[in-house]
């Protein structure tokens, strides 16, 4: 059985991710399956003996998954930047493959991702993450970067100035990126 | 149209007019856009949504998370059961009621994880205990009709009972009294007569209580908590299975201290579960509740007599439970039992059972911790600084240590992160001092700190986290929150840490985070509290505050464990006396209960019991809270406290190291000193006095090493500084001028004697360690025969250090007395007896 067996891999792990910030591209794909294995076991971990549903930010999954994966000697700024990187581009998986299966036209009953805020959780209104992912997608056609922005913001929870990190560009570029594309994806989610 | 045909252009343009505002923007644009009227109207329907659009996307995506989905087996046929439907699912499994073809009569038939059929030995066993406890044939223990697999998951048939676990009962609130001693004699019925047989449940709780509508209840699922535990085997295994099986079981509130602990059980562990279970339906689960007060003594008694912590103190079994609970039943339904709430003179009694009911509560989080834990490697310590107040309100000035101290607390809730105690960043409150030179002098590798200003009504606080090498912002936020709403404010204040701050640290948020303020009014007074000065006058206001808040809000932890401290200080430095001290141990024990993790309420209940001689209790509370924080400078010095109070003062060295490389400033570590100057390492002891210089406590410290250093000229410099009567009501008034004519050579040796009513004034301190050093200075300056007097009172009270009079020159001159033989070997005995204890608990090393 040994549900834990396989959930020690720390020198693999380190390594992997040691790999990937030295460009080692074949790192990335080799990391992507064990990072998503450890969100959804993280996530079955979170549920264990609730009985109700509830909602978790995607940050502290992320985060969490992170500590345990890099074990918390591995704990460095820069990895951590990648890892939540590359947890952004799963999370919107997980998330848009989870909505689109529920059916877009159930809005409203059973919306399983929303943005939270916990202030105004009954004023905002869940962001329907399907038309989200299409929009970034015809945003990544014509400025891939500021469509990694929103997803490193949104899908992982990552400062501005994490997210600069991450992709290796200045905060100030985020900003502007962000506040950019905040205005168009509203449009575009406010229009459909 | 393709709203994104010429990004970048469009992007370019209104990145310009986001960075310029009214009519500044509107002649950039006139500019920008030029003649391309399309260019303007697309800007423009996009800056028309600035508004609307500014918390959008700002949050990050949440995730709902649903509990497992076990495939429902409903409708299939098992053997000769047809499972008709599922009534629950938990963690062991999935109930289902399900129809037995064969004698045509409703079963329950629960599934259990395949994890279970791993280990045919144990299953087999399981098989055994269960089919044992069913041929009881007892009214209230589940009948168990079959045994099988399914898919390689095993099942067992039991009798179906038509109602309602406990736990859901519970959900609705708590029980009518006479529906508590009811169901409690069942259950206890139940489990008398399986201890006759040698038969322990092992996890007695609400959920495995089956209770009918009308009050029948049964007990469910005898030897399936072993099955899923494994051997009762203290060596580490059962840790092990539990990892193996993926889930834990029993929920620790009902796992007995031995049990949590991994030791032989025997049916004093289910007498304990069942006082827990007791104590919940009678209180609802909530401890303290307004509510206790109207519970018969009797029944909090019974409660008390099963959850002592050392098993030898319970019942033997739930036979004598069972006769409690029986009589106090007959009492009660002829309407003979006391309610507590009419009968004042009661309530002490009461309150006495309750700090044993709650003391019994608290000690199985802490013994949890006794588990091997996997070590903890503590990367980042971070300093919260007083904030700054930016409004020019005097009056909530209170907040600039309030805010600290409660994101303090916050930050502590993670054993992941080093927190620098609020006592030794309080001093930085009104100076100048840079984050960076604040984050160096109290090495600590982030530094959090604020400001706040009020507009209007409202409260604006802004926290920021610095990393100190760098001078980086990791972290910045603001949290708005009506004034007179300090609960809000905390709460959001709280909520921004564990999922903007930690993440930022680098740290994971904990699970919660315990004993939240519930009423905005004793939230205040505990806010305004934390700024009163401890001296006896102030000290007093204090604690009235504290007492009224903890009254309407009995379930904050912090405003107990403040009760606690000003109580502790009320009866070392005011008038309380022992009154006070019984006042403090019980508000910190009930902040535990809240709060198993609240550390400066753990360490102060240490030295309650070291005090007032209770070295081992004291020795295994620090052990455990070394244990269960490692990383805690306080928790270190607890331990070092009861090394020292046991004798064993090289074991006492090393803690007062490591809690002195973990809060480098704290100055609670400051008695060290008393650990050093007895190991004759004099240079140390003054390193750990420096902690607090320029108090009374350190003068009259300081004195002590130079007297022992052959210093007399400085001691005598020291004394000449310390307010006479200093410390209050431990010395009698002649003292200082005894030590006077002594240090300055005017009094030859041993002219000088303390009357009678002198020592005993000595002999009045509640702590055992002054008494050894006042007797240093007795035997220093002559009066052997008071000196001996003083240290032989050590003894009955296990002060086991006084053993260190045979190094310590302070001594030199009685050492040709009969008496300080016997005194010598009377401290070596309880130095041997405690070393012998301290082996035995933590094994060979």
């Amino acid at each position: 059985m040994g549900l834990e067996d396989d959930a020690h891999q720390p020198q693999p792990i380190s390594q992997l991710l040691a790999d990937w910030a030295n460009r080692d591209a074949g790192a990335r794909d080799r990391l992507m399956p064990i990072v998503y294995e450890e969100l959804r076991r993280l996530a079955h971990h979170y549920m264990r003996g609730e009985r109700e549903a509830h909602t978790l930010q995607t940050t502290a999954l992320v985060n969490e998954a992170y500590l345990r994966l890099a074990g918390i000697d591995g704990l460095q700024w820069r990895d951590r930047a990648h890892f939540f990187a590359m947890a952004a581009t799963l999370m919107r998986r997980v998330l848009v493959d989870h909505a689109r299966q529920r059916g877009r036209d159930k809005r409203g009953a059973g919306v399983s991702v929303m943005s939270l805020d916990e202030h105004a959780i009954a004023a905002a209104p869940a962001v329907d993450v399907v038309a989200l992912d299409e929009a970034l997608e015809r945003l990544a056609a014509v400025d891939p970067q500021q469509s990694r922005v929103v997803e490193l913001r949104f899908f992982a929870g990552l400062s501005v100035k994490e997210t600069a990190e991450a992709l290796g560009i200045s905060t100030a570029t985020v900003k502007r990126d962000w506040s950019t594309a905040k205005l168009w994806l509203y449009n575009e989610l406010a229009t459909r | 149209m393709n709203t994104l045909n010429d990004w970048p252009r469009l992007k370019r343009v209104l990145e310009g007019a986001l960075s310029r505002e009214g009519a500044d923007r509107e002649s950039y644009l006139a500019e920008a856009c030029g003649t391309d009227a399309m260019l303007r109207s697309r800007i423009d329907s996009l800056l028309a949504v600035e508004d609307r659009a500014g918390d959008f996307l700002e949050t990050p995506a949440a995730v709902l998370l649903k509990p497992e989905v076990r495939e429902d087996l409903s409708g299939r046929l098992i053997g000769t059961y047809q499972l008709m439907s599922r009534l629950g699912a938990g963690g062991m499994g999935d109930v289902y009621l399900a129809h037995d073809m064969k004698l045509d009569r409703p079963v329950a038939l629960k599934v259990l994880s395949p994890a279970f059929a791993a280990d045919r030995d144990r299953l087999r066993r399981f098989h055994q205990e269960a089919r044992a406890a069913s041929s009881l044939n007892h009214p209230h223990i589940v009948v168990v009709h079959d045994f099988g697999e399914l898919d390689g998951r095993p099942y067992l048939v039991t009798e179906f009972i038509e109602g309602e676990t406990l736990r859901d009962r519970l959900r609705k609130g708590r029980l009518p009294i006479l529906d508590v001693i009811d169901i409690g004699v069942q259950i206890a019925g139940a489990l008398a007569a399986a201890h006759a047989r040698g038969l322990v449940h092992r996890d007695i709780k609400p959920d495995n209580i089956m209770v009918r509508p009308d009050g029948y209840a049964k007990v469910l699922d005898f030897g399936l908590a072993k099955l899923a535990t494994g051997t009762q085997s203290s060596d580490g295994a059962d840790a092990e299975s539990h990892t193996q099986l993926g889930m834990v079981i029993g929920t620790p509130r009902y796992m007995s201290p031995e049990q949590a602990r991994g030791l032989d059980l025997d049916a004093r562990s289910d007498v304990w579960s069942l006082g827990v279970v007791l104590y919940e339906m009678a209180t609802g689960g909530l401890p303290f509740a307004e509510s206790t007060r109207d519970l018969p003594p009797q029944l909090l008694r019974i409660i008390g007599n099963a959850t002592q912590t050392v098993r030898d103190h319970r019942y033997e079994s739930a036979a004598g439970m069972l006769a409690d609970l029986k009589h106090l039943q007959r009492e009660t339904e002829s309407g003979l039992a006391q309610r507590a709430g009419m009968f004042s003179p009661r309530k002490l009694a009461l309150v006495a059972v309750l700090a044993v009911v709650l003391a019994a509560l608290v000690s199985v989080p802490l013994m949890r911790a006794n588990r091997p834990a996997a070590p903890t490697v503590v990367q980042k310590s971070v300093a919260v600084l007083p904030f700054e107040n930016v409004s020019g309100d005097r009056g909530i000035d209170y907040l600039r240590l309030a805010l600290a101290d409660e994101i303090t607390t916050a930050l502590s809730s993670t054993p992941l992160l080093a927190v620098r105690p609020i006592a030794s960043s309080r001093r930085f409150a009104g100076t100048e001092t840079s984050p960076q030179e604040a984050g160096r002098q109290l090495r600590a590798s982030g530094i959090v700190t604020g400001h706040f200003s009020l507009h209007d009504s409202e409260l604006r606080v802004t926290v920021e986290a610095v990393e100190v090498h760098s001078n980086r912002l990791l972290w910045r936020d603001t949290i708005a929150a009506q004034a007179t709403d300090a609960i809000a404010l905390r709460d959001r204040l709280t909520s921004r840490i564990r999922d903007g701050l930690l993440p930022a640290l680098g740290v994971r948020a904990p699970a919660l985070l315990a004993g939240r303020p519930r009423n905005a009014e004793a939230y205040a007074a505990y806010l305004k509290s934390l700024a009163i000065s401890t001296d006896p006058g102030p000290n007093g206001e204090a604690i009235a505050m504290l007492a009224r808040a903890s009254t309407i809000d009995p379930d904050h932890a912090d405003t107990w464990a403040a009760l606690g401290f000003r109580y502790y200080y009320e009866g070392q430095y005011g008038d309380g006396g022992s009154e006070a001290f019984r006042q403090s141990e019980a508000a910190l024990k009930q902040a535990l209960a809240l709060d198993p993790s609240h550390i400066p309420a753990a360490v102060r209940l240490v030295v309650h019991q070291l005090d007032t001689g209770r070295l081992r209790d004291g020795f295994d509370n620090a052990r455990r809270l070394v244990e269960r924080r490692p990383d805690s400078g306080e928790a270190r010095f607890a331990l070092s406290l009861a090394f020292r109070y046991g004798g064993s003062l090289e074991d006492s060295a090393r803690e007062c190291e490591e809690a002195i490389v973990r809060d480098p400033t704290n100055p609670v570590p400051r008695t060290c000193s008393a650990t050093f100057m007895q190991l004759g390492r004099y240079d140390r002891a003054l390193d750990f006095v420096r902690l607090d210089s320029g108090s009374e406590w350190a003068r009259l410290v300081t004195r002590w090493v130079y007297q022992r250093m052959g210093r007399r000229g400085a001691a005598r410099e020291q004394l000449r500084q310390q307010s006479p009567g200093y410390p209050p009501g431990m010395v009698p008034a002649s003292f200082y001028g005894f030590m006077a004519r002594c240090l300055s050579g005017d009094a030859p040796a041993g002219s000088d004697r303390f009357s009678d009513e002198d020592v005993r004034t000595f002999l009045t301190a509640r702590d055992s360690e002054p008494l050894y050093f006042f007797a240093g200075d007795l035997a220093y300056c002559g009066d052997s025969t008071a000196a001996l007097r003083l240290l032989r009172e050590t003894i009955p009270r296990n002060y086991c250090a006084t053993s260190a009079i045979e190094k310590d020159p302070a001594f030199a001159a009685i050492r040709n007395r009969a008496e300080y033989n016997e005194v010598l070997d009377a401290a070596r005995a309880c130095r041997s007896q405690f070393r012998e204890y301290v082996r035995a608990k933590t094994g060979p090393s």
